[in-house]
């Protein structure tokens, strides 16, 4: 990029094209992670959202680049094409501005798919700018590829700023709406000085008058943005989340019940204390398989339930809780249930990914690895539910140790841990693997749920009528034995049931990716 | 004193006549590249975050990575396209090619040297992305650079130039990215949609390659 000469009679300087191209390379990009987080979060983290995201995007920059040539036709004299490229700019970003309004509106009404037309359309807006620059600013000669290079280099630069600015910084920093409005800001502001360059300065007030009007009305758009894509149909005036995080992570958001979502998908609760019939028997009896589960391995801590039952076995000594968000911490510090897993000395909480902690960590040995993975056909999810991940945790296991995971009703996900692991049972949609046999020891199940307490509160208050009922129902557990096609959630099942129940179902490999792509998870 | 609009005709004949390259080949084959990179993108940064660990620090050097590779690629392409003599368009075909091979080999690479580097930190993490990115994606940023000069020494038209072959490349990339997210990635998995992704690359560059050949030809016959 060392030739900063260009032809008399080109509206741009290669240098100006140069900032041009960057700058607006920074805003396209910058969009499209926020439309990233849109999906992500309206379609709870398919696999396939980011695909068709991405394919809308290109495509609609695709068209944009072919319908430029529209205005190219009017050559590159005088201050009208400046000025045609400012209002360019402008639209464009207006566009890009109104496409998470109208995608949180529209998701009410129309399956998501179709909504990604407007992405479609904001992106061929954008698409129109850099192949006018280079219009306004490339003489065809022998040097145009050098120098379409060096604009097409800005761009990328800008573009790489954009992902990493937006994705890294801004999006930890500002919520979506501010995030937004700040990039909207800086569209207008692009266009408003190529329009002052050009010498259009009764342009630049009426595009101000214009941007005073628009902004308020429009960020009324953004108003309870999430509940809206997170309801969808059954949203209804007045609904909004008890909490809400944004950050580069991603959202989470925790309703009334206590429930946690996290990007749009059920991500546990923070309730801990058992009662019959409930799911939250899995933690529980899981560690009751094993005599004296001294070390735990918790894959996703999320808001701490579970890590916080485990804690307080009174057999366990030492917890360690892998979490890839770090919100999760702030969300746990924030909710009296979990939060004393902060002080806890028995715990330690580790924000990484945790295939990665595994394999940096070789020589660590756990009793118990517990993951309550999360839904099996969200993106990267097969990345937890592997042969390969679960050979990589199985390594990791002390002499009986065990590893459990949430297959959420996938015979894939169980499949696999058939073919990894020599024991196993199911417990309710959570797949228990081993080296060794898996018996549950009624007596000492009884004897755990009698000694058990949570921040120094007995799960069951046995000085109660109700508290012994409670406690003589979930002690019956170990008896609820049976075939899967007894349907009732509250079971376990011996390993000769799940194999005649997946049957010749493929496994799940890094390779393969599971479910991810699978057809029937739009 | 304002310069004369471009035309073919202003261009020294020398460069009209080297880039005489039916559109009717360079643009469907650019359409297919676009399919590839997009395949292998979608490809490669899954299996880095596989290796390197799926969280935001991860992706943002992947995404880095990927980006400084197609930025230096142009700046190579643009180096390239400025001597006169050469045929751009086979400097095209070796770009796809190399691709192509690099491609073919590229799922055993990257586990074998995920396998070395387990315990790498953030910003080794970065370099060893870049590192195992950097020559396809060098390769493929410079395609646009060679094949707009290309397209110029045609036609005289930048704007043009450039409208059609980004919106001929981007169209690749967005039906790769379609095709990828909706039927490859599920049928073939992560290494059987990199040979796609390498056999849609050797197609390009031995059409483009017999294509050149049979023009050369053809031309030295008309001589």
């Amino acid at each position: 990029m060392s030739d900063t000469s260009t032809s008399t009679g080109r509206r741009l300087t290669l240098p100006q094209a140069w900032l041009l191209s960057a700058a607006t390379g920074f805003l396209s990009l910058a969009w499209e992670i926020v439309w990233m987080r849109l999906y992500n979060f309206t379609t709870s983290s398919r696999a396939l959202a980011f695909g068709l995201m991405l394919g809308a995007y290109l495509l609609g920059l695709a068209v944009g680049s072919l319908w430029s040539r529209k205005w190219q036709r009017m050559g590159t004299e005088g201050t009208e094409p400046l000025g045609t490229l400012a209002t360019l700019i402008s639209r464009a970003t207006l566009a890009a501005f109104l496409v998470v309004p109208l995608v949180s509106w529209l998701v009410m009404l129309l399956w998501w798919p179709w909504t990604l037309l407007i992405v479609m359309g904001a992106a061929a807006a954008l698409g129109t700018i850099l192949p006018l620059i280079c219009h306004l600013a490339i003489p065809p000669d022998a040097r145009a590829g050098q120098r379409m290079a060096g604009v097409y280099l800005a761009n990328i630069i800008g573009s790489g700023m954009g992902s990493l600015l937006t994705g890294f910084v801004l999006m930890e920093w500002l919520p979506l709406v501010w995030l937004c409005t700040l990039l909207l800001l800086g569209g207008f502001a692009i266009a408003l000085s190529l329009r002052l360059r050009a010498g259009l300065s009764a342009q630049v007030y009426s595009t101000s008058a214009v941007l005073l009007l628009i902004v308020p009305a429009v960020a009324l758009g953004y108003a309870s943005l999430w509940e809206r894509l997170h309801y969808r149909g059954d949203y209804t005036l007045g609904m909004q989340f008890a909490k809400t995080i944004e950050s580069r992570h991603g959202v989470i958001h925790v309703d009334s019940n206590g429930t946690i979502y996290g990007n749009g998908a059920y991500d546990g609760s923070l309730e801990t204390i058992l009662k019959p019939d409930s799911w939250l028997v899995r933690p529980y009896y899981i560690s009751a398989l094993h005599p004296k589960p001294r070390r735990v391995l918790v894959i996703g801590v999320s808001g701490g339930a579970w890590t916080q039952i485990l804690a307080h076995h009174p057999e366990v000594e030492e917890v360690i809780g892998v979490e890839i968000s770090e919100p999760y911490l702030r969300l746990i510090h924030d909710s009296p249930s979990v939060a004393s897993l902060h002080r806890n000395p028995k715990v330690k909480l580790v924000i990484d990914d945790g295939r990665r902690w595994l394999k940096r960590n070789p020589t660590e040995r756990f009793d118990l690895i517990m993951m309550n993975t999360t839904h099996h056909w969200r993106e990267f999810a097969s990345a937890l539910l592997s042969r390969e991940f679960l050979e990589l945790a199985k390594s990791h296991l002390s002499q009986g140790g065990i590893v459990a995971w949430n297959t959420t009703e996938s015979l894939r996900s169980a499949k696999t841990g058939l073919v990894v692991f020599p024991e196993s049972i199911m417990l309710m949609n959570f797949f228990v693997g081993s080296n060794t046999p898996l018996v549950a020891d009624k007596a000492r199940w009884r004897s755990l749920l009698e000694r058990w307490r949570i921040d120094d509160v007995p799960v069951f208050d046995l000085t109660t009528e109700q508290g012994r009922a409670d406690l003589e129902k979930c002690a019956a557990f170990p008896d609820y034995e049976g075939p899967w096609e007894q349907t009732h959630h509250w079971r376990w099942h011996n390993r000769a049931h799940v194999e005649a129940r997946v049957g010749d179902v493929p496994i799940i490999t890094d390779d393969n990716l599971g479910h991810e792509f699978d057809w029937q998870n739009w | 004193m304002p310069a004369p609009p471009a035309t073919p005709a202003s261009l020294p004949a020398s460069l009209t006549a080297a880039a005489s390259f039916p559109r009717a080949v360079l643009f469907p084959v650019f359409v297919i590249s676009g399919i590839s990179a997009l395949i292998y993108q979608m490809v490669w940064q899954r299996m880095l975050l596989m290796i390197y660990g799926s969280n935001s620090e991860s992706v943002a050097m992947v995404v880095a990575a990927f980006l400084m590779g197609l930025g230096i690629g142009s700046l190579l392409g643009g180096w390239i396209s400025q001597n006169e003599k050469l045929p751009l368009v086979l400097f095209f075909s070796a770009a796809e090619l190399g691709v192509g091979v690099y491609g073919l080999f590229s799922v055993a690479l990257f586990q074998w040297v995920g396998s070395i580097t387990v315990g790498a930190g953030s910003l080794m993490t970065g370099a060893l992305s870049f590192a195992l990115v950097f020559l396809p994606t060098l390769l493929m940023g410079s395609t646009l650079p060679l094949l707009v000069a290309q397209q110029v020494r045609a036609t005289g038209d930048v704007g043009d130039s450039v409208s059609w072959l980004y919106f001929v490349n981007t169209l690749g990339a967005a039906v790769g990215a379609f095709l990828a997210a909706m039927w490859l990635l599920r049928v073939t998995g992560l290494s059987g949609a990199v040979q796609v992704a390498a056999a849609l690359n050797v197609l390009v560059s031995l059409l483009v390659l017999v294509t050149w050949m049979l023009r050369r030809r053809a031309a030295r016959a008309a001589s």
